[in-house]
């Protein structure tokens, strides 16, 4: 549109419409020079004597491929179902659907029921998998089958070069790098997960999760426990993340600066097409359908 | 006489085969899955802390049930956990020692309506002994139950032996509850349903141990404990309501299936197993641990049994896919049931527990059919249809029993919430059905729905909150448009980048030059596209809810016929100091309004900007804000707007117009156009009307306009009055369209008259006007002058037949309850309302004017 002569209009999204627009955000954070400055030029902006980088891992630090949270659910059974296949203590294993679903059922129990924490329940993957053992009676540990959800996870998952790189220049010139993430991984597992994806241990030494805080960043209440780890006022933090709601706007509300990492539209219509095509197989295969919800 | 035989061996038959369809294909698979659930949480839940305790006498049956589902599960053979027999009023008097408030709260409840005899004889109907020692006839004991908590307090001797028996009950509770605890310190309850009320006395009696519940359903009542909610687990559903996108909530509506289904055949555990009471309560104990069961009255049981028995060892996907086959039908046939499928779905009454004796009935046999219905005990001499379906347990079902076809599938969509009055004749849709949208799509960002205009200059303090506001809107498919008029851009920016709004969704546009309110408001329209525009003033504020109801409402089958739609406003008195806002009060503002007129708003603007949400073709079709007017900008455009569309109205406080109306606020930087430049608007009041008609004096709205400025001139002689005759505290109209101010009253009777008069003239007029659309063109009746007498404007207002608004000071109720003859009128219809018959006859009669 025009506007009369002494009117501007100014925008704040260049970077987080160029994000959302890219049809390849690999490409984006790994190898486009300029889309890469600008980043490092934005985050040193913001951090502007800050001595906190604080980062989400999933989908920040890490990007995921284009897979959907259901299909890697029903990998990890058929993965399970594989292992407990050469397992000889294993008389009879179970289906694989059976194992995802066992998994489904742990997952929501965990969430629906674990301790509360400030009324703030998070999920397990400990209670997950120990659920899951029992509701299948398998002769096998919670380690052995977390380790291999790891495996799986880490077959989907790649670091995120700008963001890697730039905690890097952080940590080396004298500041501090803080994990936080909102994730039913225990901060030990998602250390593990890291250490699968090359992530240097100095990067994973001050790393938070919910599964261990039962509060999360959506809540707000995860901010403070990094404070009070970290020993640091919230004018000493910036977060990047890509939860609107938990990277962004709580960060902001508990007086943090904050930088929003959206994931790119074609990746959440990859995941929802791919979200449908799984759920489709396990209604038409299996007739079941489950609640986990569409990539949104 | 044989063929009523072969009839009913027919019906007999056709019974038995839908119940045996009903427990192998519906309820069985169902309640397979619920005891999958109550495994998953069981499994989560076991270690060496935490008990399980199977509450009676649901859990009776609940505790064989999941034996009999353990069986060929893979891992255990037994449920883990012990009975707990109790009932809520053996817990009540359990707990009455530790926590009397709560226990005598819930009997006083129980009892509400009966007489406090009734509660003595249920607390203690175990106790012959005690009862034959009381004075049962003591007058005391014909007050209500609902008095309990004050008589208990009394030292008289029924009350001696009452709180005596309470407290021996309470030493033998905490010694049952350490007996089966021991020293684990969590328990879970496995009960039936529905909102833990039990689990809440045990949470508050006995807080060094954790209480969670594990029910098929969690339905919250409003008398439920909001404190314990994320520890009441309904394992099925958790819903008030049925939820088309959860059919197991359709249980929701008749939950009576889950208790007639799991309730033994014995009596409720009103006593308590352990020390004095131990003997009396084992007798109860005993008769459901040995329940006989009948194939009649427990065939759902029976049913569910065999199909249990009948599938053992069945896979977890296998239980989740039968389960997810079944439930739909099983949902259809709880809220549309047939008559022959509510007959075969009928078991047995329910029986009332907390010391009643008395049966519920499930349904209700009607006398036309009696012989081949469910239940002769619940049928009353007089009953009709009516009464029936309000009495039984399931209404869906009794409405099947009454009526066939169309009829009663509409009554069910009825009383099961699915349909309402409003949209019987509505062939667009209901509620419901919008609510039943699919996956939302992703946002466009460079199309968002809405467009939030905010309009600022030098207000940084009052921008931040208009932040906040914007920021807190539960529905976020907004573009917010930041439009600086001619003040500093920096303090805009600063804003801006301390506000969580997500940056893809601001527009900041900043004129070099004040280009005034309403050329601002067209730049920041300009700049955004969207389907839907709001102007948000940078010193107004939203509920969080605004946006989603207001688009909700234009999205829905009710608001598609309308242009724009306002809530309701709340005024917010207030004044700046330093970097502080400080509020000095709210009240509603104009919240008589229920629908939006031309001719109503030729009289002047009724609502603020912030209230209203359109279209933004409605925004092109107008041409945009009238650039010429500095002030009413607002009011023009919806004259203009209103030629164009309707507009609805969401009767709901929903926008905070904020004034700066007291201290140094009034003036300067922080005024309000409507407070500090209140010159302005009685000059431009007239300048845009006369625009108004110079632009439509063809039109025949237009005359509305003329006669609006009637009514206003009419509505501003209520300023005119005397001070005195005003109510205090009185909110300023902040009326943009200038000589209208705020439809308070008065409490002066001499004065009142007149009020009425000019009220009753302006009512008149508005009617006339919103009749024909024109300048009193096809009415017979023609608009009164306010220096009319009472004797013409009641002429008028016979002519007309309609009813008039009520003048806000005149209490209805009151009037009504002091007249009953009125009263009775207004029933009947015969009269039109109480300040209708009040000015029409009751103040020639002499009758009291009730006034607010």
């Amino acid at each position: 549109m025009t506007f009369p002569s002494d009117t501007e209009a100014h925008r704040f999204d260049a970077l987080q419409s160029a994000i959302y627009a890219s049809d390849d955000r690999f490409r984006l954070f790994n190898s486009d020079p300029d889309f890469r400055q600008g980043l490092t030029a934005e985050l040193d902006r913001l951090l502007d004597g800050r001595s906190v980088l604080s980062l989400d891992v999933f989908d920040t630090l890490l990007l995921r491929d284009d897979s959907s949270e259901l299909t890697r659910f029903v990998e990890f059974g058929q993965r399970i179902h594989d292992f407990l296949g050469s397992n000889a203590a294993v008389e009879r294993e179970p289906a694989a659907v059976d194992i995802f679903l066992a998994r489904y059922l742990g997952t929501k129990v965990s969430y629906r029921a674990g301790r509360r924490v400030q009324g703030c329940r998070e999920g397990s993957l400990t209670e997950i998998y120990r659920t899951l053992i029992r509701l299948l009676d398998l002769p096998v540990t919670v380690d052995e089958l977390v380790d291999l959800e790891l495996e799986c996870e880490a077959e989907r998952l790649t670091p995120n070069g700008a963001i890697v790189d730039y905690a890097r220049q952080h940590l080396d010139r004298g500041g501090k790098v803080l994990l936080l993430t909102d994730m039913y991984m225990h901060a030990s597992q998602v250390r593990s997960l890291l250490g699968k994806l090359g992530i240097e241990a100095d990067l994973t030494a001050n790393l938070i999760s919910s599964a261990d805080t039962k509060v999360s960043k959506a809540s707000g209440l995860l901010f403070a426990i990094a404070e009070e780890s970290l020993g640091l006022p919230a004018d000493e933090f910036l977060h990047v993340g890509d939860s609107l709601r938990g990277d962004f706007s709580q960060a902001i509300a508990r007086g943090w600066k904050a930088f929003h990492l959206p994931i790119p539209r074609t990746a959440i219509l990859r995941r929802r097409e791919d979200h449908l095509r799984t759920e489709q197989w396990l209604s038409e295969s299996h007739g079941v359908m489950t609640s986990v919800a569409i990539p949104g | 006489m044989a063929s009523e035989q072969r009839d009913k061996q027919q019906t007999d038959t056709t019974n038995e085969a839908l119940r045996q369809q009903i427990g192998q294909e519906l309820l069985g698979p169902v309640i397979q899955r619920w005891l999958l659930a109550l495994h998953q949480h069981v499994e989560y839940f076991r270690d060496a802390d935490t008990a399980f305790l199977y509450c009676a006498r649901a859990g009776v049956r609940i505790e064989r049930l999941y034996r009999a589902f353990l069986q060929g599960y893979a891992g255990r053979d037994n449920p883990a956990g012990d009975l707990f027999w109790i009932s809520r009023i053996a817990v009540a008097k359990g707990v009455s020692q530790r926590k009397p408030a709560l226990a005598h709260a819930l009997l006083a409840r129980e009892y509400w309506h009966l007489p406090l005899r009734d509660l003595v004889t249920g607390l203690l109907r175990h106790q012959p002994e005690r009862l034959r020692a009381m004075d049962l006839d003591a007058e005391e004991l014909n007050a209500h139950g609902h008095n309990f908590p004050g008589w208990i307090t009394v030292k008289g001797p029924v009350q001696r032996e009452v709180v005596d028996y309470l407290q021996r009950c309470g030493d033998a509770f905490d010694g049952y509850v350490t007996d089966l605890l021991q020293a684990r310190k969590r328990a879970i309850l496995i009960d039936s349903g529905w909102q833990g009320s039990t689990q809440s006395l045990l949470h508050h009696a006995y807080p060094d141990r954790e209480w969670y519940g594990l029910y098929f359903g969690r339905i919250l009542t409003a008398h439920h404990d909001p404190s314990i909610v994320p520890d009441v687990v309904g394992l099925m559903f958790e819903s008030q309501g049925y939820d088309p996108a959860v059919p197991e909530s359709a249980f929701a509506v008749h939950r009576h299936i889950i208790e007639v289904l799991l309730e033994p055949n014995g009596p409720s555990i009103e006593e308590i197993p352990f020390g004095f009471s131990l003997d009396t309560a084992m007798r109860l104990v005993e008769q459901n641990k040995d329940e006989d069961l009948d194939a009649e009255d427990d065939w759902m049981y029976l049913a569910v049994m065999r199909y249990l028995d009948e599938n053992t060892g069945l896979s977890i996907s296998e239980i989740m896919r039968r389960h997810q086959q079944a439930m739909p039908e099983l949902a259809r046939l709880i809220l549309h049931p047939s008559r022959q499928e509510a007959i075969a779905f009928y078991a047995k009454p329910r029986s009332a527990d907390f010391g009643k004796s008395l049966k519920v009935p499930v349904l209700i046999q009607p006398a036309a059919n009696a012989e081949e219905g469910p239940d002769e005990q619940g049928s009353q001499q007089g009953d009709d249809a009516e009464s029936r379906i309000e009495r039984s347990l399931w209404p869906q079902g009794q409405i099947a029993l009454e009526y066939e076809g169309g009829v009663a599938r509409d009554l069910q969509m009825r009383v099961s919430g699915l349909t309402t009055d409003a949209a019987y004749f509505d062939p667009t849709g209901t509620a419901q059905a919008d609510a039943l949208q699919a996956v939302p799509e992703l946002p466009d960002f460079e199309r968002p729905v809405v467009a939030i205009v905010t309009r600022t200059k030098n207000r940084p303090v009052l921008l931040k909150r208009a932040a906040e506001s914007v920021a807190r809107q539960t529905f976020g498919d907004y573009v917010w448009v930041i439009v600086n008029d001619g003040g500093d851009a920096e303090p805009v920016r600063q804003v801006i980048a301390a506000c969580p709004i997500d940056r893809r969704r601001i527009v900041f546009v900043s004129n070099r030059v004040s280009l005034g309110m309403e050329a601002a408001s067209n730049v920041g329209i300009r700049a955004s596209g969207s389907e839907f525009i709001v102007i948000h003033d940078d010193d107004d504020s939203w509920d969080p809810g605004f946006l989603a109801k207001t688009v909700s409402f234009l999205r829905g089958s009710r608001g598609r016929r309308y242009g724009g739609v306002i809530t309701q406003s709340t005024y917010v008195s207030e004044e700046i100091r330093g970097d502080k806002v400080i509020e000095h009060g709210r009240w509603p503002y104009q919240d008589w309004v229920r629908n939006v007129q031309i001719a109503e708003m030729a009289c002047g603007n009724f609502f603020p900007p912030i209230a209203f949400v359109y279209r933004r073709e409605l925004y092109d079709a107008v041409g945009g804000y009238n650039e010429a007017l500095p002030v009413l900008g607002d009011w023009f455009f919806n004259l203009e707007f209103l030629l164009q569309a309707d507009i609805g109205v969401i009767v709901e406080p929903l926008a905070f117009y904020h004034h700066r109306d007291t201290g140094g606020s009034r003036t300067g930087l922080y005024a309000n156009s409507v407070i500090g430049g209140v010159s302005k608007h009685e000059e431009f009041a007239a300048i845009a009307r006369n625009e108004f008609l110079r632009r439509h004096g063809n039109n025949n709205a237009a005359a509305s306009v003329v006669l609006g400025h009637a009514m206003g001139d009419i509505r501003s002689r209520f300023d005119r009055m005397p001070e005195r005759i005003r109510e205090g505290g009185m909110a300023p109209s902040g009326d943009s369209g200038g000589g209208w101010p705020g439809r308070s009253g008065s409490k002066a009777g001499a004065d009142m008259d007149a009020i009425d008069r000019y009220w009753v003239a302006a009512e008149i007029n508005r009617i006339v006007a919103s009749r024909q659309g024109g300048l009193f063109g096809g009415s017979k009746v023609k608009p009164v002058s306010p220096d009319s007498s009472w004797e013409d404007i009641l002429r008028a207002l016979r002519a007309l037949r309609e009813r008039i608004a009520t003048q806000p000071n005149f209490d209805e109720s009151r009037y009504l309850s002091e007249n009953p003859d009125v009263a009775d009128g207004v029933d009947r219809n015969t009269v039109l309302c109480a300040y209708a018959h009040y000015v029409m006859f009751g103040r020639a009669e002499g009758r009291r004017r009730p006034g607010k």
